[in-house]
């Protein structure tokens, strides 16, 4: 379904060290040309923003972020895929989300982790609560994710997936 | 497998995450499910007994239904006992 590509998805509330999770990418796949990482932070707008806590849905927040990464691998010729969604309460400057791609060529590894952070924004099972000044705030989906998402739908020679 | 006189009654468990855990003012509940079959229609009338306003809520636009952790696109889809539903507001990760 997803070619040969090993894929390992993870939700996790402690923090994720990028260099241990590139060594473990490179294991689970040698013989990559190409590795790509994506790291998401907390923004912080206008220092308005204490703290953001991330909701999930055990197991299906991980069956979601698992579907992207198949569906990436199916599109391009990808080695290996790693992702890390966190959880719990996070701070200005904290990391979210790591995603790792690694291919034989750079446009594949590129590409793959460009779409599986834009489906990511659109179909992931989180949701995302904001704390600003004490005020606490469920954030809105915003339309440009969406957007972002169909534009890679568009450029599929397959459609919709 | 359940043996004996008695039998239970099938039971259905509804989840509600984020801000439509906080409206309703309740993270789960369980129905009774009475037969088979169970049409969303009929749960969402099950569902605004036991919680007044709820109806309103689970219906709003974004609002997404997952049967056993996979969406849901039908309203002709039908639950079974040991189902498990939830009603998700529009996700906001990555």
């Amino acid at each position: 379904m997803s070619g040969s590509a090993v894929l390992s998805v993870a939700v996790q509330m402690e923090d994720f060290s990028v260099e241990e999770a590139l060594r473990r990418l490179r294991q689970a796949a040698p013989g990559a040309g190409a590795e790509v990482a994506f790291v998401g932070l907390v923004r912080d707008q206008a220092g308005s923003v204490a703290s953001l806590t991330l909701e999930h849905y055990p197991g299906m927040s991980e069956r979601s972020m698992l579907a992207v990464c198949e569906r990436a691998a199916k599109r391009w010729p990808l080695l290996a895929v790693e992702a890390i969604h966190r959880v719990g309460t996070l701070g200005p400057g904290d990391q979210i989300v790591l995603v790792l791609v690694s291919s034989a060529h750079r446009h594949a590894a590129f590409e793959g982790a460009h779409y599986i952070m834009d489906a990511f924004k659109s179909e992931v099972v989180f949701w995302k609560l904001e704390d600003r000044d004490g005020e606490k705030v469920w954030i809105e989906a915003a339309p440009s994710d969406h957007q972002a998402l169909t534009a890679w739908e568009e450029t599929s020679g397959e459609g919709a997936p | 497998m359940a043996s004996g006189s008695g039998k239970p009654s099938p039971m259905l468990e509804v989840r509600f995450f984020a801000r439509l855990r906080e409206a309703l003012g309740r993270e789960r509940i369980s129905l009774p499910l009475e037969a088979p079959g169970l049409t969303v229609e009929r749960l969402l009338q099950a569902l605004e007994v036991e919680i007044p306003g709820a109806r309103a809520q689970l219906t709003a636009p974004g609002i997404r239904l997952a049967v056993n952790q996979a969406f849901i696109e039908d309203d002709a889809f039908v639950l079974n006992p040991g189902d498990e539903i939830a009603f998700l507001p529009p996700v906001t990760g990555g």
